[in-house]
């Protein structure tokens, strides 16, 4: 065991130093990223979108998305063609090639998809559709599927194509780690250290040479939050900075030149749960949805949304994103009137106590616990807002800021072995999906085991609309159906949705080629081209600006690669400013004098003081 | 025969041994009271079906009876195997021994540097104790004392944004390509300046707290008034004679408060975004990630009771008085 | 126990900690506190809730002294707000720390035997323990309450405190008087309360005090860490939100500096009159 740890203690310092023989005249293209940190490199078990994103290019999908997610582009499948409406062939390209060499084939389809449709993988549910995978010959492979459309926007876009003779000889592909991860795709992993950074670098072998990065090198590197990682884009650490820069930083960000924000779609937003479920713990008076109606009328999203995310939040009326293509545009949300919440409420028989907090005509009080997770700052402050609205209306709601954890305990509590809602009013984020409509499923009726549903809205209706989406012939009727559960749950009223917030990232500009379009953002989101599309910009007046950091497309100094390790500090000092012409070599040297004195002070104590008396 | 040391060694072996045992069981029970179920707060999606749940706590052995849980535990613990991470997937040591280092990286330079500054103003204000010296060495002491790490690395965050232009935000500039030993030297550096100077102010008070304090202690005793009496030159006389004295209660004390030096550190990694054990923890909570969160306090602890270990042998060496 | 002597021994002990110029500095500087904390509504003009989406990230003005945080809250009446919690904070916490200190310490000192080595051996492994590292998990645990936060800081600070007083009662209990108490038949509570608390009090007390200025480092450290009820207005608050907002990043120091600088000096406080009272008990640290 302590030779095990001693090992791996001298690997992670070699590590240290072997970074130092790097060649010279590369372009590195570095994110940081400030989210919750890689987590696996496993496609179907990971669950950080930092991780999808990565990799988006280190595997390969039969095919892609565009940026307006309507059109396909060809990826491993060159063309696809719909023998009837439930069946689709898809042509494979024939010079596509693993990164170990091996050649990837309609039997590597086959495998992935079924990898896809095991119970542990995340991508299961969306391939409810699917009903089988033929292999029609080497390059030709055939889908049987109950959608075509669906098939396209949560299967065939969404299942990375991993190689087969690797993964048959895995004993578990639900726990395997995947590292470094072969894949087919225009990028590889060639460096991961756990929490700390990956880097990624452009796949020689890669069949469609439009697509291989113009940069040499891509380093995402993971901070603890996002202050660290914009103050890192701010040092010239990193090139860019995902998955946003906190409010405070914006307005420096936009008015340095260095720098330049971009304002993406959308991917989280925040809601307010009630606790409707028939069999839930919580105050029954919020299965009234006569209640639950004045109170969405007690509710400003705009002014919310202005409060806590200022320009870059935008009040939404459903849980599907404006960016959606099955976003339901003609909601919007209640509109603010505590007047007319105070007669909804008068109306609906629920009288005013003399404590100024209304009763139900059984006695019951509309005294409310809201709870909220302690990390997300900003929606604390939205729940202390809505608090002081609902006062005036007569109902007393407390808010109560705990971590994630005690709150998911609060919530799904159990009872008898079932699992019930133990609360009475929640407020959370989700981040939703971009393309699909698979995020509708969070108000199924049987999602409370799950932990899944906090409203515990149960409607059989609901159900069977959820199931016909996964048979819709064509994409019209699919949106149709989509809009038809987003008016229904803006009827009832399980979630007040508040608002959606894009959030702002910035990036250095001396790299450009970057869009805008993608949900999430260029860094972190979806965008699977950024990596593609990255290069040096052509006017490089702003290398100059970028002082503190290491000069990247430096050319190699020979001479002093071949430094021996082993001399003494005044010949240290003397190479160290021929390597550093950028100017900061007079700290350095303090700096170097200074440890080196220090070290030598510190060893002749200790030795003089421990000696043997 | 065994000698008197030897046998010293053992006893305190065996009662770090104890302590060992202790920390292990207690973190056990510790880190099961946790309120939520960790699977399903970290997968928190809405395409979970319960099939991937139970898949998932059948992975992590999460849905065996607790005294099952325990005894399996204690049989890793003492093979080294602190058990997959939840959210990595990958086994904990592999990623805490990298940060580990990272973490070593950061804190023997500084404390070193807090005791090599303690041990000189510590001395000095013993030497002119009851002068106004004293009196203000003893007074900022306290004051550098009552400072919270992660204010004084907010400090020099600002300071840095304004005046010194130096990163502040993890360790290396990484995906840089070093032309030679020097450049990647000096990145290095720039990223750990602040974080060492936050660590040694932090530190530094206490210890010129603890070693005048001890300093004290021996220069009231009679064989150094004696000396003074017979003119022993004061240099001399503080080196030779007190200050290996004091460095003896002074090494145990210090070996007591490493508790707290981690402390400083968990703080100070949190504020630069140091790769360490300290923000590991604080990843960890965040991701409900029980065996990193285990795995890490185990380590940390462990290093501490290894490090009072280490403080008796060479107290017990150095002073045969105390091996009885 | 006679009033009388311990007026007049109170009295005394006043008048030597007079002499202290620290020790007096230190606790003038937390009586200022203490009316700051009192006075608190009188002293601001904004309640410290009040939020404001026009007014955010405002720079000191006359208005609002200390500038706004990012929903257009006053930063002068939260830092002053902050204050309450942190008084409270800091004396409950040490409060328990002190009471499970003494307790175990005085049994452990006055039993020994084996009672005295496994109290002791428990007290060794509380003072190895990296507190804040266990602070914040238990604090994850528990959930994030004040109630919560003053029990763990407490439970887990008492160490200290315990070993001193072991060692004062062993002194202690070789002294005469408690012979004689036990030659005239005094029950053993009596002796542990009536005649070993009495003169073991004294280091109880420095001991407090120094365990409030950890109580209140510790409490920030946890809130800061986001292990703690974000619904308390107090420094470590302040601090955090400074912190995850990109206040600090974005140099905004009026947010950051503020509250930092309250709880060094509220620290320093302590720390300054639990050494002065050490000093006076051990004549050793005596500078005259």
């Amino acid at each position: 065991m302590f030779l095990i740890i001693g090992l791996m203690v001298l690997s992670t310092i070699s590590s240290y130093l072997l970074k130092v023989e790097g060649q010279g005249n590369q372009v590195v293209f570095r994110v940081g990223w400030g989210g919750t940190s890689f987590d696996t490199f496993n496609p179907f078990t990971t669950i950080a979108q930092i991780s999808l994103w990565s990799t988006s290019d280190v595997y390969d999908y039969l095919v892609r998305f565009d940026k307006t997610y309507t059109n396909f582009i060809p990826d491993l499948a060159v063309s696809w063609e719909e023998v009837n409406t439930t069946y689709i062939v898809f042509h494979l390209v024939k010079n596509a090639t693993f990164t170990d060499g091996v050649k990837v084939t309609a039997e590597d389809v086959k495998y992935s998809f079924n990898l896809a449709l095991q119970d542990w993988s995340r991508l299961a549910p969306n391939l409810k559709g699917l009903e089988s995978c033929d292999v029609i010959d080497n390059y030709t492979v055939g889908f049987k599927v109950k959608s075509i459309p669906m098939f396209m926007i949560m299967g065939a876009t969404a299942v990375p194509i991993v190689p087969k003779h690797i993964w048959e000889k895995v004993e578990n592909p639900a726990t395997y780690a995947d590292n470094p991860p072969i894949g087919s795709g225009p990028l590889m992993v060639t460096e991961y250290k756990e929490g700390q950074y990956i880097v990624l670098e452009r796949n020689p072998n890669f069949f469609r040479k439009s697509w291989l990065p113009h940069v040499d090198k891509i380093v995402i590197s993971f901070y603890s939050d996002t202050s660290s990682a914009a103050n890192a884009l701010k040092a010239g650490d990193v090139d860019a900075v995902g998955p946003y820069i906190p409010r405070a930083m914006i307005e420096g960000f936009q008015s340095d030149p260095r720098f330049k924000v971009v304002v993406p779609p959308a991917v989280f937003y925040y809601y307010l749960s009630f606790n409707v479920y028939p069999e839930g713990l919580g105050n029954p008076t919020l299965r009234d949805v006569r209640v639950r109606q004045a109170l969405a009328h007690a509710v400003n999203v705009t002014y919310l949304a202005e409060m806590s995310w200022d320009g870059f939040a935008k009040p939404i009326a459903t849980p599907v994103a404006t960016s959606n293509p099955f976003h339901n545009p003609y909601l919007k949300p209640y509109t603010f009137n505590l007047t007319l919440a105070n007669e909804l409420l008068d109306k609906a028989g629920y009288k005013m106590g003399s404590d100024g907090v209304r009763r139900a005509p059984d006695g019951t009080p509309l005294r409310y616990t809201m709870l909220v997770p302690s990390n997300l700052p900003e929606l604390v402050r939205v729940a202390q807002q809505i608090a002081t609205w609902w006062k005036q209306v007569g109902v007393d709601a407390k808010v109560e800021a705990m971590d994630t954890g005690s709150m998911t305990a609060k919530i799904w509590v159990k009872v008898d072995n079932t699992t019930t809602l133990g609360h009475d009013i929640d407020l959370w984020d989700w981040f939703m999906t971009p393309s699909d409509p698979t995020f509708l499923s969070i108000f199924l009726s049987n999602q409370v085991p799950t932990e899944t549903s906090d409203s515990g809205y149960v409607n059989e209706t609901y159900d069977k609309l959820y199931e016909d989406l996964f048979n819709a012939p064509d994409m019209e009727t699919a949106r149709k159906i989509a809009w038809e559960m987003q008016e229904m749950v803006y009827r009832d009223l399980p979630y007040i949705n508040l608002f959606e917030v894009s959030t702002p990232q910035a990036y250095n500009v001396r790299f450009t080629g970057f869009s805008t379009d993608w949900p999430g953002g260029p860094f972190g989101g979806y965008d699977w081209t950024v990596f593609l599309e990255a290069r040096l910009a052509e006017a490089t007046t702003t290398t100059s600006a970028i002082t503190t950091a290491v000069s990247y497309t430096t050319s190699p100094t020979s001479t002093q690669t071949t430094t021996p390790p082993a001399v003494t500090s005044v010949t240290s000092t003397a190479l160290s400013t021929t390597a550093t012409p950028s100017g900061m070599g007079a700290s350095t040297i303090t700096m170097v004098v200074a440890i080196v004195v220090l070290v030598v002070i510190i060893a002749g104590i200790s030795w003089y003081l421990l000696r043997r008396r | 025969m065994v000698s008197k040391y030897a046998i010293f060694v053992i006893r305190r072996l065996i009662g770090s041994l104890i302590a060992v045992f202790a920390i292990a069981t207690f973190n056990f029970f510790l880190f099961r009271v946790l309120p939520g179920n960790p699977i399903e707060l970290l997968f928190r999606s809405p395409t979970l079906t319960p099939q991937q749940i139970r898949a998932l706590e059948e992975q992590f052995g999460l849905n065996k009876p607790m005294l099952q849980q325990f005894v399996i535990y204690l049989y890793n613990f003492f093979t080294g195997n602190y058990g997959i991470s939840f959210y990595y997937r990958v086994p904990v040591i592999n990623v805490l021994i990298p940060r580990l280092v990272n973490s070593l990286i950061l804190l023997l330079p500084a404390s070193l540097a807090a005791i090599a500054f303690g041990i000189f103003t510590g001395m000095y204000a013993a030497w002119k104790r009851g002068t106004k010296v004293d009196v203000s060495i003893l007074t900022a002491a306290m004051g550098l004392y009552s400072l919270p790490s992660f204010w004084v690395g907010g400090l020099l965050i600002l300071c840095s944004l304004f005046y010194l232009k130096l990163p502040v935000s993890g360790m290396f500039t990484y995906g840089s390509v070093y032309p030679d030993v020097w450049t990647y030297l000096e990145d290095f550096l720039k990223h750990f300046i602040l974080p060492f100077i936050t660590l040694t102010l932090i530190t530094y008070g206490e210890f010129t707290i603890i070693i005048r304090n001890c300093m004290v202690d021996v220069l009231t005793e009679d064989y150094i008034k004696l000396a003074i009496a017979q003119g022993t030159p004061t240099l001399r006389l503080l080196s030779r004679n007190a200050l290996k004295n004091a460095m003896l209660p002074t090494i145990s004390i210090i070996a007591i408060n490493l508790g707290l030096i981690v402390a400083g550190a968990v703080l100070t990694e949190t504020v630069f975004a140091w790769p360490g054990v300290g923000r590991l923890i604080y990843e960890a909570i965040i991701h409900r990630d029980y065996p990193i969160l285990q795995g890490a306090f185990i380590i940390i602890t462990i290093s501490v009771v290894a490090a009072n270990f280490i403080a008796d042998m060479l107290y017990g060496y150095l002073d045969p008085r105390v091996r009885h | 126990m006679n009033v009388k002597p311990m007026l007049q021994s109170l009295s005394e002990f006043w008048r030597v900690y007079r002499e202290n110029k620290l020790g007096m500095a230190g606790l003038i500087i937390i009586v200022v506190y203490v009316i700051i904390a009192i006075l608190a509504p009188y002293i601001t003009f904004h309640n410290p809730s009040e939020t404001n989406p026009s007014k955010v990230f405002l720079p000191p003005n006359k208005d609002y002294w200390f500038g706004t945080n990012e929903v257009g809250q006053d930063l002068y009446a939260l830092n002053i707000y902050g204050t309450r919690i942190s008084l409270i904070v800091g004396f409950l916490a040490a409060l328990v720390a002190t009471f499970i200190g003494t307790t175990i310490g005085l049994v452990s000192g006055y039993y020994g035997g084996l009672l005295d080595e496994i109290l002791m051996r428990t007290t060794d492994f509380f003072l190895v323990i990296p507190p804040l590292v266990l602070m914040i998990v238990v604090g994850a645990i528990l959930g994030p309450s004040m109630t919560n936060a003053i029990l763990i800081i407490g439970m887990l600070s008492w160490s200290p405190t315990a070993r001193v007083v072991r060692s004062m009662t062993l002194s202690v209990k070789e002294r005469p008087f408690i012979e004689s108490a036990k030659a005239i038949g005094a029950s053993d509570f009596t002796i542990i309360f009536k005649h070993i608390l009495p003169n073991v009090m004294p280091a109880i007390w420095a001991n407090m005090t120094l365990a409030v200025s950890t109580a209140i480092f510790s409490y920030a450290a946890m809130i800061f860490l986001g292990v703690g009820d974000v619904n308390d207005v107090s420094w470590g608050m302040i601090l955090h939100y400074a912190f995850t907002s990109g206040a600090l990043s974005a140099g905004m120091w009026w947010y950051f500096v503020p509250p930092g600088l309250f709880i060094v000096l509220l620290t320093f406080a302590f720390v300054l009159v639990g050494y002065s009272l050490e000093e006076l008990f051990n004549p050793k640290l005596r500078r005259f």
